[in-house]
């Protein structure tokens, strides 16, 4: 599989960021990178390129579970209502630092999650990512 | 039993006492009336201390004077006509309810007076007769052993109270601990992922690597972050330990006045008022560490949570309603979507309002130390109208 053009990242723990970033260099998974402190400057963020700027919306998004403002869930149930032209090429995997087994089952049985991805991403974990995605 | 006796004994009434504690209480009233009449069963009552006869039933049942020397002689005592007996001729209560004949009967178990009948008949002189007596002494045996038995059984009922309520707490504070350690390993997950995740990129090849100087500072972040964690985990482990320490005289006002004195900064950038009206209790005796911990985190949430559409005004009050002290925190901020919340609002790290400091663990801390102190707090909300906490205490865990 190709690189992918565009990943997200939205997670509120800059070091977790800052983890994607260089393996997302490292082995050249994306073209682009943009990363997210805050679920809902990601969301405006994503409503503003869905109208504006269509090709540009990521292929892949990495979403925490656990963060203050609103959880990975909240953050589904708002991205849900972009337009699906645009979010139905999104592959969105959900991250989290804790195997909490109502979690895993809560992403296996969600429509709009791909995959799940346990912290810290690592380049196995990533390799993972790229098979998920290829098949 | 009380049945039993009076119908051979030929009493009216009757009374069986049992030493409690060195006192004399009334347990169990038999009446021939209530025999006779519709199959009543004598009734057992809570037990009534032999002084609190007045108190609680209204009237005088029985001679204390005829009580007091029984218990003391330990031997019977028979009255063919109490009210012109001269041993009992200074007890009003003999003279004036002119009692006839009067029984006072010693149980005696083991060597010791375990309880005492008392019979009264007040028709005729004398109806105690010596053959009534014997049938008496018959059953004393069977008495002092039915009585031993019910007190007994007494003790048992109120042990397994006791144990039940151990229980019940037992339970909840494993589930509190296990919560605890749920929460604890869930929070220390994240940093320990991120530190792994950093140390693994670090580049050991070319250590001049601009990317490394990046990853040192996060990983010094997140292991700030897992040491402040740990930090308030051992804090709050400790306060369940500490509920039992010294106790000392707290001051209320005294209180509210030092703690807007620590809040100062705040109070003046927020241009809010505090006002307080303690007069309705009293100084209370306890933990003064977890007192300032309370009002602090109360009052400065307050200002914190204020409503910049109006001058923030916090309001503390005391009140006692019938044996609870309850202390009240009101203020007209931006309030609690408690719908929404009130789940998660004690939580450890739960946080609800975005770009405001803080590490949501102030009202969990609150809460852990009111319920350490044996106290309770709710919470009623209105979103931007205002939030009220009350703080619920028994009068006498305060006093």
């Amino acid at each position: 599989m190709g690189k992918i053009n565009y990943l997200v990242v939205i997670d509120d723990n800059p070091g977790n960021n800052l983890i994607c970033r260089i393996l997302v260099q490292n082995e050249a998974f994306a073209n682009e990178f943009k990363d997210f402190l805050s679920p809902m400057e990601a969301i405006d963020y994503l409503k503003k390129i869905a109208v504006e700027h269509k090709e540009a919306f990521p292929e892949v998004i990495f979403l925490d579970i656990n963060m203050p403002e609103m959880d990975g869930w909240e953050f589904l149930n708002s991205f849900r209502e972009l337009p699906s032209e645009v979010t139905k090429n999104c592959k969105i995997f959900m991250v989290s630092s804790s195997i909490y087994s109502k979690d895993l089952e809560r992403a296996a049985t969600h429509d709009l999650i791909t995959g799940f991805i346990t912290k810290p991403l690592t380049t196995e974990r990533l390799a993972e990512v790229k098979e998920q995605l290829s098949s | 039993m009380m049945d039993i006796i009076i119908e051979n004994v030929g009493a009216q009434n009757g009374y069986l006492l049992l030493n409690r504690k060195q006192k004399w209480t009334i347990e169990a009233v038999g009446n021939i009336q209530t025999f006779n009449q519709q199959k009543q069963d004598s009734f057992i009552l809570e037990s009534t201390p032999l002084e609190k006869q007045r108190e609680i039933f209204g009237q005088q049942l029985l001679s204390e004077a005829v009580i007091q020397f029984v218990g003391r002689t330990k031997k019977e005592l028979v009255l063919i006509d109490a009210a012109t007996d001269e041993r009992f001729i200074t007890d009003g209560f003999i003279r004036k309810k002119k009692i006839k004949s009067l029984l006072c009967f010693p149980v005696i178990n083991k060597g010791q007076i375990s309880g005492l009948l008392y019979l009264e008949n007040n028709l005729v002189a004398g109806a105690f007769t010596s053959k009534r007596l014997k049938v008496l002494r018959l059953l004393s045996a069977q008495i002092a052993i039915s009585i031993e038995n019910a007190m007994l059984y007494q003790r048992l009922e109120k042990q397994n109270k006791e144990l039940k309520l151990l229980n019940k707490e037992l339970v909840t504070q494993n589930q509190d601990l296990q919560q605890f350690a749920y929460i604890t390993s869930h929070n220390l997950r994240e940093p320990a992922s991120t530190i792994l995740g950093l140390a693994k990129l670090f580049d050991k090849q070319n250590l001049a690597n601009p990317i490394n100087t990046q990853i040192i500072d996060n990983l010094e972040k997140s292991a700030l972050n897992m040491n402040t964690i740990i930090k308030d985990l051992n804090y709050i482990l400790s306060i369940k330990k500490d509920a039992e320490d010294a106790r000392e005289l707290i001051d209320l006002k005294v209180l509210t006045i030092s703690i807007k004195q620590s809040l100062a900064k705040q109070m003046q950038a927020s241009g809010a008022i505090i006002e307080y009206d303690f007069s309705k209790v009293a100084p209370i005796y306890s933990l003064k560490g977890y007192w300032h911990s309370i009002f602090y985190n109360l009052i400065s949430n307050a200002i914190k949570y204020r409503s910049e559409k109006r001058k923030p005004i916090i309001n503390i009050q005391s009140e006692t309603v019938k044996d609870l002290i309850i202390i009240s925190f009101s203020d007209n901020g931006i309030g609690i979507d408690l719908e929404k919340y009130r789940e998660n609002l004690f939580g450890m790290y739960k946080r609800f309002h975005v770009h405001k400091e803080g590490k949501g663990l102030g009202l969990h801390l609150v809460k852990t130390q009111i319920e350490a102190m044996g106290g309770t707090i709710q919470v009623e909300s209105q979103v931007e109208i205002g939030t009220t906490f009350k703080l619920l205490f028994s009068k006498t865990i305060l006093s």
